[in-house]
């Protein structure tokens, strides 16, 4: 008897590192929140990003970026800046390291301003850093895009670490920078749909 | 089933072999069948012991130390002390019936020193109750990647950065909750969704020096979710703020005042910013530095109905760079300057059955009770533009000398009825009289906010009370096919909760007795 009950313990562990191995080869993606503030304590700038590899090639195939800026006096109640933008970005741009250590974005994108109602070509440098282990969970909901969180209709396994993220983007060929500070909230994960994961007590 | 631990050591003293049986069916068939336990933890109890077993004669000494014995159903309950420690909870419930637990005695303190007090890291169904966590370093509680995690009835004050922060939780729910004196955002929700914060305070987050003024509950890019009858004061920025394409949000029937970055003018006390979609209603925002209701910067179509503003430093509602948007049965009074503001390309916008008295009096900004520029009294589409629409609502000015009543395509009118002569189609059921206010204090007081106590505070003495009288000329006198809380929605009760039928201007239906608002089930069906 207690030699069956461990051959089933036995194979139970090999099925959650099989699961957790698999778990390595999901979507990976980045995001951060900016807020800053010039010195005069008035203009605030928002910059939201959020950037998607593919499962099948990481951060070496195309990925995808979801980008909002905006920027506003808010003592005089001007605004300056406000553009979002879903984009595509050529392979390379998005290097996450495979164990979610890093990440860095590199690019250029162009973006309408509703405030000037012109294209703004931005470059992109931005880098990714984690700051704590790595936290794996079976998921209910993935960030798509900007304001897109999607119920998940089949079983999905997130990992995620909490990072810190800093660089520039600015208006090509000025030097105006719209992410000055480091960003206020930060992560690095990985979603694996189709996969489960054991967790719990 | 709960027993004391007491009978899980029964159990576990029937030997090797059946701990082993009972870790393998731990292992292969999920956490729910075990047997739920409460475990103690009593680090004032001289026989306490962090190896268990966790029974109320022999509890744990340490709070992390039972979170990493939990399994789904068990409760953990804590005995009053001063618990120096970070519990990271890893460990999952299993369903609404078979939650994990923490629950504390009142006087139970955490965190203290520690960079965190309560960490939930990749969890399901927890829930925190009743503890108080004090002087983190960073955050006071911090949510990763869970769902079905409540925090209730707990405080968190002095965390050296935010206060709550919830990344990536869905179907989390925040109850009761008193939050104060964070240097960061006193709760920053990142990436939610359906996640509902419902009662309680928040307030004093941030310093109010350049640099450091913080927002009290700031939502970023989350959806479905809401926040009601929550108290919001003295924050040092924006009382209420939801930005970066978040939507789907419902701010409802919270009382937020005395929010102020003090050292310039530009904190409101709810503001949307940058997001659409989102519903602004039966909401208490007074006294606030900026304006009462802040829509700033392609907040398209978000609702504003049945809330009451007055005594801002700014407008009671403004709405600036924004499309789309409906202003709808709110009563504004005796703001700084105009009391709803719509410029800076604001067009397609509903201002109606609104009450809307003594604003912008004297005022070296925008006077006027209602103020709608030249950019946005019409989006100017060829062939066919889409005015702004302005009707049914009440104005007033108790002296009318030397004040402005509308500024309508950024010309002034003195009355009503100018703007009626001047601007066939615009106010046509408009009206100019006294509005028949319980308390409306004229002259306006000279200055705000009011006094800074030490939170929790008691409920600051109201400055106004724009309830009906029963001699009120807006009884019965609103345009009902606008009573919506948005398109296609359902109609709105009024700030009170009453059902509005037939509809009175403002945002309080007239009635005798009123309502008790703490008794009362409301919802404008959004969020």
């Amino acid at each position: 008897m207690r030699k069956h009950l461990l051959t089933a313990s036995m194979a139970a562990l090999v099925v959650l590192a099989a699961a957790g191995a698999e778990a390595g080869l999901g979507r990976p993606e980045a995001d951060a929140a900016f807020v800053s503030y010039d010195a005069s304590g008035c203009v605030a700038t928002q910059v939201d990003v959020l950037v998607r590899g593919t499962a099948a090639g990481g951060g070496a195939a195309a990925s995808r970026l979801d980008l909002a800026v905006s920027q506003l006096d808010e003592c005089r109640a001007v605004e300056l800046v406000r553009a979002k933008k879903r984009n595509k970005l050529a392979a390379g741009a998005f290097h996450p390291e495979s164990d979610l250590s890093a990440a860095t974005l590199k690019g250029e994108v162009s973006i309408f301003d509703n405030v000037s109602g012109k294209q703004l070509t931005l470059t992109i440098d931005l880098a990714w850093a984690a700051k704590e282990e790595a936290v794996a969970a079976a998921v209910k909901g993935v960030a798509e895009g900007l304001g897109e969180i999607t119920r998940v209709a089949v079983p999905t396994v997130r990992t995620m670490r909490l990072a810190g993220a800093s660089g520039t983007i600015k208006i090509k060929g000025g030097a105006s920078n719209f992410t000055p500070a480091a960003a206020v909230a930060a992560s690095l994960s990985r979603t694996s749909f189709g996969q489960r994961l054991n967790v719990g007590g | 089933m709960r027993n004391d631990i007491r009978d899980r050591s029964a159990v576990d003293r029937r030997g090797r072999h059946a701990a082993v049986a009972l870790a393998i069916a731990l292992m292969t068939s999920g956490a729910g069948t075990a047997v739920a336990v409460t475990r103690y933890v009593d680090n004032g109890n001289a026989a306490c012991s962090n190896v268990g077993p966790g029974s109320s004669t022999v509890p744990y000494c340490t709070i992390g130390a039972a979170a990493g014995q939990v399994v789904a159903g068990d409760t953990v309950q804590v005995s009053a002390g001063n618990y120096p420690e970070k519990v990271t909870i890893k460990k999952s419930g299993t369903s609404a019936s078979a939650r994990i637990l923490f629950r504390a005695d009142p006087g139970v303190t955490v965190g203290a020193g520690q960079t965190i007090g309560f960490d939930f890291s990749g969890v399901q169904w927890v829930t925190v109750s009743g503890f108080t966590v004090s002087g983190t370093t960073t955050d006071g509680i911090r949510t990763q990647l869970s769902s079905n995690v409540a925090i209730e009835k707990s405080r968190v004050q002095q965390a050296g950065g935010r206060g709550i922060y919830a990344k990536d939780c869905i179907d989390c729910v925040f109850e009761e909750n008193i939050l104060d004196h964070s240097l960061n955002y006193a709760m920053y929700i990142y990436n939610g969704s359906n996640v509902t914060v419902s009662g309680g305070e928040v307030s004093y987050s941030g310093l109010p020096t350049d640099g450091a003024t913080r927002k009290g509950v700031y939502f970023y890019n989350t959806v479905s979710s809401r926040i009601r009858n929550v108290k919001v004061h003295h924050n040092t920025d924006s009382g209420i703020y939801v930005t970066s394409s978040s939507t789907g949000i419902e701010v409802a029937r919270n009382i937020c005042y005395g929010n102020a970055r003090e050292y310039t003018r530009a904190a409101p006390g709810i503001e949307i910013r940058t997001t659409t979609g989102n519903t602004v209603w039966g909401n208490l925002s007074f006294a606030n530095e900026d304006s009462g209701i802040q829509l700033y910067t392609g907040a398209n179509a978000n609702w504003v109905t049945a809330n009451v503003t007055y005594l801002n430093g700014d407008h009671g509602i403004d709405v600036k760079g924004s499309t789309d948007v409906w202003v709808i049965g709110n009563s504004v009074y005796g703001n700084d300057t105009a009391g709803i503001n719509f410029e800076g390309t604001s067009p397609r916008g509903i201002i109606k059955n609104n009450i809307s008295v003594n604003n912008g009096i004297d005022s070296t900004r925008q006077r006027g009770n209602i103020r709608v520029d030249s950019s946005s009294i019409s989006d100017n589409a060829v062939p066919t533009p889409t005015p702004t629409l302005m009707d049914y609502n009440l104005v007033n000015l108790s002296n009318p000398s030397g004040q402005i009543m509308y500024i309508w395509d950024s010309k002034n009118y003195p009355t009503l009825q100018a703007l009626k002569k001047a601007v066939p189609g615009v106010e046509i059921n408009g009206i100019d009289a006294a509005p028949g206010l319980v308390n409306a204090p004229f002259p306006i007081p000279a200055d705000l906010p009011p006094s800074v106590p030490q939170a929790p505070s008691p409920p600051d003495p109201p400055l106004a009370d724009l309830r009906l009288t029963s001699n009120s000329v807006a009884i019965n006198q609103a345009d009902p096919s606008a009573n919506k809380c948005r398109p296609g929605g359902p109609d709105a009760q009024d700030a009170a909760g009453s059902v509005r039928s037939p509809v009175d201007r403002g945002a309080l239906e007239y009635s005798n007795p009123y309502p008790d608002p703490a008794t009362g089930s409301f919802s404008c069906g959004g969020g």
